[in-house]
């Protein structure tokens, strides 16, 4: 039983068996014919014979694997930000922020390339950039290193700006867990634990999440396979 | 009195004018208007019937009132009048359209206030099984032509225990309704409607403590306060919708219905 999250820039491959999920560039499937049991992701629907949508995905794996009754859990990856809360472990606000793609993962990763950015050397000051959209933020960075600026100081505010807006927009929780891509990028972890405690989740929730959903119809799947939560515990 | 199920096209190239309504204007009020004009058939200005941009309705501005002005221009003499629900029942842009649709089309513009103080009709549809779209279309289209006996009888019978609720008026687009199951009970200004209350604000604020509801909002309707606060008192899902449903919206309800079931 094939398992796919298909996101916008990277897509999350598992297969029952496997020891590990395997995560490629989007656009290495687009020409091959890839076909999902269960998919979500913004580029799955067509490719997938069990189609989830990105929010039940995440809220079903999140679910699964957190204990608490009442809990925030943020997803940001390279397009857009998802978010639901649960209170009594019902649903209390799901919201996806699809139209203002471009302040999430996309915008840092191209400015990591043009800058050839060690994310490692990024400083985060007090200081922030507050924009909401990234292609204003690319503006904005590119005229503070024209007026001399170092491109890390200038990108570590850009990235504090944008740990703000998420703290906002998940309505400022005690603790957020946090699930996507971003769980790897250390100075925007860093810089949100400055406002709230973090609980990192990894980059399989939405796909633990579909195992779950496939369990629910078929319980001889049998329990989640270790690959989907090895990094979905993981806690710093 | 019959209301009208043609497109605007066809009104325009028929034969036979029609009585524009917006809101749900007190029933004296319509039957009035039938007499006058030799019981012609009543077409509702609320729906989307993809009329013309008229311009005359800011962008930012409630769909459903872009509906009824749009519709109103785009008919202009096919309209014996215009029956316009003005009062509570409606809202302040209700009144503010009756005065631009009479300036901009000449038609007259019968302006109404439902103050509605009997005792609430029984909420036949809106407790009942069967798809959303379907049975609010049907509470709207009552307005004019009351539920036959046949109806009401298989509408009590349909009465199910509800899963969850919608919360609003009619959606533009009414596609949203699609979404949800056939055990949605309805409540807000339709249910308001179906009771024969459409200005009973405490009617309209009742619903259920424990069942999942969507409060729909119209973008820029000014009952978009009443959906966020009661959403937030009765921990349901606020949404609001302006021109189209996007892929976020839809995927927010979804997800709530999905994962929000009350086991019945």
């Amino acid at each position: 039983m094939k398992f796919g999250d298909a996101g916008s820039s990277w897509s999350k491959l598992f297969s029952a068996g496997d020891d590990s999920v395997k995560i490629v560039p989007t656009r290495e499937l687009s020409a091959g014919d890839l076909r999902f049991d269960w998919g979500t992701g913004h580029t799955a629907r067509n490719r997938s014979k069990r189609f989830e949508n990105d929010l039940i995905a995440l809220s079903s794996g999140a679910l699964a694997l957190v204990d608490d009754d009442n809990f925030t859990v943020l997803d940001l990856g390279s397009r857009d930000a998802k978010l639901v809360a649960f209170a009594g472990r019902r649903p209390v606000k799901l919201d996806w922020s699809v139209g203002c793609a471009s302040a999430t993962g996309a915008t840092l990763e191209m400015l990591g390339k043009f800058y050839d950015i060690d994310w490692d050397a990024i400083e985060i000051e007090d200081k922030w950039t507050p924009v909401t959209c990234g292609t204003y933020a690319i503006e904005r960075i590119m005229d503070q290193v024209s007026a001399g600026e170092s491109a890390t100081k200038a990108i570590g505010r850009f990235v504090h700006g944008l740990a703000r807006n998420c703290f906002d927009f998940t309505g400022k929780p005690d603790k957020l867990y946090l699930s996507g891509g971003f769980t790897l990028n250390r100075p925007f972890v860093e810089v949100l634990r400055r406002y709230t405690e973090v609980a990192l989740m990894g980059r399989t929730v939405p796909l633990a999440g579909l195992w779950f959903l496939a369990r629910d119809e078929n319980p001889e799947i049998g329990e989640i396979p270790k690959a989907l939560l090895e990094k979905t515990t993981e806690r710093h | 009195m019959l209301l009208n199920r043609k497109t605007l096209s066809e009104i325009i190239v028929g034969n036979h004018k029609v009585i524009g309504f917006w809101g749900a204007p007190p029933r004296q009020d319509l039957e009035k208007a039938s007499k006058r004009f030799d019981g012609a058939t009543f077409f509702d200005l609320d729906v989307f019937y993809d009329a013309k941009k008229s311009g005359a309705v800011p962008d930012a501005f409630c769909h459903i009132i872009r509906n009824c002005v749009d519709n109103a221009i785009v008919l202009g003499d096919r309209l014996h009048c215009v029956v316009a629900a003005t009062g509570p029942e409606k809202c302040d842009a209700g009144r503010f359209a009756a005065r631009l649709v009479e300036e901009v089309t000449g038609v007259e513009v019968v302006v109404t206030v439902n103050e509605s103080r009997n005792d609430p009709d029984a909420p036949l549809l809106c407790e009942s099984r069967g798809s959303l779209k379907k049975r609010i279309i049907r509470t709207m289209e009552a307005i004019i032509e009351p539920l036959t006996s046949d109806e009401q009888h298989q509408a009590t019978a349909d009465r199910c225990e509800p899963t969850h609720g919608f919360w609003g008026t009619p959606p533009h687009p009414i596609e949203v309704l699609d979404l949800f199951l056939q055990t949605t009970h309805v409540f807000g200004w339709t249910r308001c409607v179906e009771q024969g209350r459409p200005a009973d604000l405490d009617l309209e604020t009742a619903v259920p403590d424990g069942l999942p509801i969507v409060f729909f909002s119209q973008g820029f309707c000014a009952k978009s306060m009443l959906a966020k606060h009661l959403a937030h008192k009765h921990r349901g899902m606020y949404v609001d919708v302006h021109d189209t449903l996007s892929a976020a919206t839809m995927a927010k309800i979804e997800a709530f219905i999905r994962l929000s079931r009350v086991k019945t």
